[in-house]
């Protein structure tokens, strides 16, 4: 289990249609620790007597007293959004864990382009105060559908004068990402934050262009999607569980009182994985860290983010 | 709680030497009657008070004389403190760790007075009294890294995550178990590990190196290494192994429980916050033989593990000079042995 | 501190060269004109366009298979004038270039320097040795570098100490590292055999 603390909701303001920003500051007596461009924290939230656990980058400067994040409320799937939006106050108290980064930054490169696409400008803008502190070459990409969901873009453009390039895809404007990689120094590094479609595109342009897998970096956060109510069985603890749709695996795992490792709860970490015993259903695998070999064999799952379509499925936990 | 540091050398005339108390609590690092290498970490968290685990940063009775010794080899010889252009940020991330964790710690040794970036600290068992700006190199006498690692005990090393790996970066090396920083400086983990014996066969690099990939800030780690020493030496480093080489051929059954000395390092990892870094820390610790027999349990074990070392470990941990005299001395503790 | 008795992880080993699908451009430095090693990489047409910075002649029988109007060879005197434009062509191109070298050990390490100090990584570099197994050294004593060592035992040019070669290598310093052989016991020195033909 990753290392926890208590934050208190010092600000909530309203960015955009759907989107808020939250501010959150240490308990008195206590401070909140630095973090590195890209990192995120897992909010803990309970919902109609539901657990949630979202992951948000910090947006914010390392070098203030208060951490902030945004939040664009989704329509279905994840509870937590909703309970960002709807039940949360200033003044509240929030469980969170300390810091953890999964899209840090490489700092051997000569030259950077950050690319955002709508709510994922939060891990970009991090990094592109980080790399206008370290005086690193660097120009800033970001897509949004309209120019009214264009937020935090003050903060970007006064970091990246004359290096922030915007689209909207009310104006039928997108990246041409087949340019932007044509024709980089050696030693250029993307970080790419956004919707699915936007990162495939984005990072299979670098690819085409030639780009290795280790200047590529892009961060997606999966969520623990709804599925079909499922049976699951930990085999060594012998324990059977009844998986609601709205709920997912580890949630269900832990709710019965069993807390397997974990850390990320997006599926990008690896610390949940978790050894498949048997199962008499389809998977549903929606990590990015297991291998597409690992997926077929049905052997492993991550239960943060992945499910089964029904069934019976036994772990070895 | 004042600790009584002691005046000695660990170097020439040798004149270290453990207190009771400092043998009481001695990190005897054999958890069984055989040795082998495992992925022995668990959370660097405080327990037993008075123990070498009570604290972050352990400070003992040798803090002011270990100090002395690594300002002369730092002195004496190049690149034992080196640091690629790339971990400034994480020389700063250590340079605060170890000021406040010593600070709130070791209240009556050390103070942390902080003023945003204007920082004040002060040192009391090395008379130190520094006002500097926190990010500002030009306001120190030293880098960052080694202007702290000047005032601890332990080497530091300082790991970049990069390509799913870990890389040495930079570090203050003078305090180590036969390797050079200067040699091995910009290796990845497993290359930094290359000449261990029979451990990456069992895995333990590969596994070690995942589970410092997701190591969490404010979750540190620590687990135990161990070696022997000849005389009680800090700086056995391949540099200077023409120096303390030659020992190894001065052990006899006469000199063996005073010369002969099990070396354990505390090892820390903790995740450094802001350039997302691993500080390594590598705090050594010293005890004769003689000292270890005064613990009955200790002299039992000792001699069972070190008769059935294997091989290629003993050789490796540079043993095979004098593993049969030490044996041979150490089985007298050992009474039940058949 | 033994060697050679197990496989220290951070000796490199050096696979053929083989063209990487995945660049759009690439570049070949061929430090030692190696017959074998150039025809192997040849079976297979170069996926995209290619450049070659040779040491020694253009008109070498060894490079008859890059004889094609498309294929640009530059030919220089010494190992010298090669890095230096390796070091140029390196930092006027961009991102897509995959980097081979194929020749003698400090050589390889000194093409890879070049590519590490524009910032590429180590998946768009390839090292594939030829012609000698002759080692970089590093006296771990002085810091004194050396060349094209054979033998498992020699004389640091720099302190005079008798050096065992290690297998433990840096990338960074592009060398093996040497240490007094009769640290423990002075003068005693083993057999000098060469071992590194």
């Amino acid at each position: 289990m990753s290392a926890m603390r208590n934050v208190v909701v010092s600000r909530i303001q309203s960015l955009a249609p759907g989107i808020k920003e939250f501010t959150f500051v240490a308990p008195p007596g206590e401070e909140l620790s630095r973090f590195s461009a890209g990192s995120h924290i897992v909010i803990h939230s309970v919902l109609k007597g539901k657990p949630h656990h979202n992951p948000y980058s910090l947006l914010g400067s390392p070098d203030d007293p208060h951490w902030r994040i945004a939040v664009r409320r989704q329509e279905v799937s994840r509870g937590g959004t909703a309970y960002m939006h709807e039940e949360l106050k200033e003044g509240d108290t929030l469980r969170v864990s300390e810091p953890i980064n999964l899209f840090p930054l490489v700092r051997l490169g000569r030259k950077y382009i950050l690319v955002a696409g709508g709510i994922g400008v939060t891990p970009i803008l991090s990094h592109a105060r980080e790399m206008s502190r370290l005086k690193m070459d660097f120009e800033v990409h970001y897509a949004v559908r309209s120019a009214e969901f264009l937020v935090l873009s003050d903060e970007l453009r006064a970091l990246a004068p004359g290096r922030f390039y915007t689209y909207f895809d009310s104006e039928q404007e997108r990246p041409d990402f087949k340019q932007l990689f044509g024709n980089q120094p050696l030693g250029t590094h993307i970080y790419v934050c956004g919707p699915s479609g936007m990162i495939d595109a984005c990072l299979n342009a670098g690819r085409a262009a030639g780009w290795p897998e280790s200047h590529l970096h892009s961060e997606k956060f999966l969520a623990a999607e709804h599925g079909e109510e499922f049976t699951v069985v930990a085999a060594q603890s012998n324990v059977t569980i009844t998986v609601a749709s709205d709920t997912s695996l580890l949630d269900a795992l832990e709710e019965a009182g069993l807390n397997p490792p974990c850390l990320c709860r997006g599926g990008a970490c690896g610390q949940c994985e978790a050894e498949v015993v048997s199962c008499d259903s389809e998977f549903e695998h929606r990590d990015i860290f297991l291998t597409d070999a690992e997926k077929s064999s049905r052997k492993k799952i991550m239960p943060c983010v992945s499910r089964v379509k029904g069934g019976t499925l036994i772990l070895n936990i | 709680m004042s600790i009584p540091f002691r005046q000695e050398t660990f170097r020439d005339d040798f004149t270290y030497r453990n207190s009771a108390e400092a043998v009481r609590r001695f990190p005897f690092p054999f958890p069984q009657d055989a040795y082998m290498y495992s992925v022995n970490i668990e959370p660097h968290v405080s327990v037993d008070p008075g123990s070498v685990y009570e604290h972050t940063f352990d400070i003992d009775e040798h803090y002011i004389a270990e100090c002395e010794d690594r300002a002369i080899t730092l002195g004496k010889t190049k690149n034992r403190f080196l640091a690629l252009p790339h971990m400034m940020d994480a020389q700063w991330d250590t340079l605060e760790l170890l000021m406040t964790s010593m600070a709130r710690d070791y209240p009556d040794l050390f103070a942390l007075s902080r003023d945003g970036a204007k920082w004040h600290w002060m040192n009391k068992p090395l008379n130190i009294d520094q006002h500097f700006v926190f990010g500002d190199t030009r306001t120190l006498p030293y880098a960052p890294l080694e202007y702290i690692s000047r005032q601890g005990q332990g080497d530091f090393i300082l790991l970049d995550q990069r390509e799913g790996n870990l890389w040495v970066d930079a570090g203050v090396v003078t305090t180590q178990a036969d390797w050079s920083l200067a040699f091995d400086v910009g290796m990845s983990f497993n290359e930094w590990h290359g000449p261990v014996p029979m451990a990456a066969e069992i895995g333990v690099f590969d596994r070690a190196l995942k589970f410092l990939l997701m190591l969490q800030h404010g979750a540190p780690v620590r687990r135990l290494n161990w070696t022997m020493t000849i005389n009680p030496r800090l700086d056995t480093s391949p540099e200077h192994y023409d120096q303390w080489g030659p020992d190894r051929a001065s052990v006899t059954p006469e000199n063996v429980g005073a010369k002969v000395h099990l070396r354990v390092e505390v090892q820390t990892l903790f995740r450094l916050p802001r350039s997302n870094g691993v500080l390594f820390g590598v705090r050594c610790y010293l005890a004769s033989l003689n000292d270890l027999v005064t613990n009955p349990a200790w002299g039992q074990r000792l001699h069972r593990v070190l008769r059935d070392l294997p091989q290629p470990l003993a050789e490796y941990k540079g043993l095979v000079r004098y593993r049969q005299t030490a044996v041979d001395w150490l089985k007298q503790f050992d009474q039940s042995h058949s | 501190m033994s060697a050679y008795t197990y496989r220290v992880r951070s000796q490199p080993n050096y696979p053929s060269l083989k063209w990487d699908v995945s660049g759009a451009r690439h570049l070949l430095v061929i430090l030692d004109l190696d017959t074998n090693s150039i025809a192997e990489l040849c079976r297979s047409p170069c996926p995209g366009p290619l450049e070659i910075l040779v040491r020694g002649e253009a008109t070498h029988p060894a490079l008859i298979p890059f004889n094609k109007a498309n294929i640009l060879i530059h030919s220089f005197a010494s190992m010298d004038t090669l890095i230096v434009a390796l070091e140029n062509a390196l930092d006027q191109t961009t991102m897509g270039l995959r980097l081979y070298a194929l020749g003698h050990e400090d050589g390889l390490w000194k093409c890879n320097k070049a590519g590490q100090k524009v910032g590429m990584s180590r998946d768009e570099i390839q090292l594939a040795q030829a012609s000698t197994t002759g080692r970089p050294v590093y006296c771990v004593h002085c810091g004194h570098h050396m060349n094209l060592i054979h033998t498992n035992i020699t004389v640091c040019t720099g302190c005079k100490r008798h050096l065992l070669v290690r297998d433990h290598f840096s990338r960074l310093l592009g060398a093996y590292m040497g240490f007094q052989i009769d640290a423990e016991s002075p003068g005693l020195i083993p057999a000098v055999e060469e071992v590194f033909p």
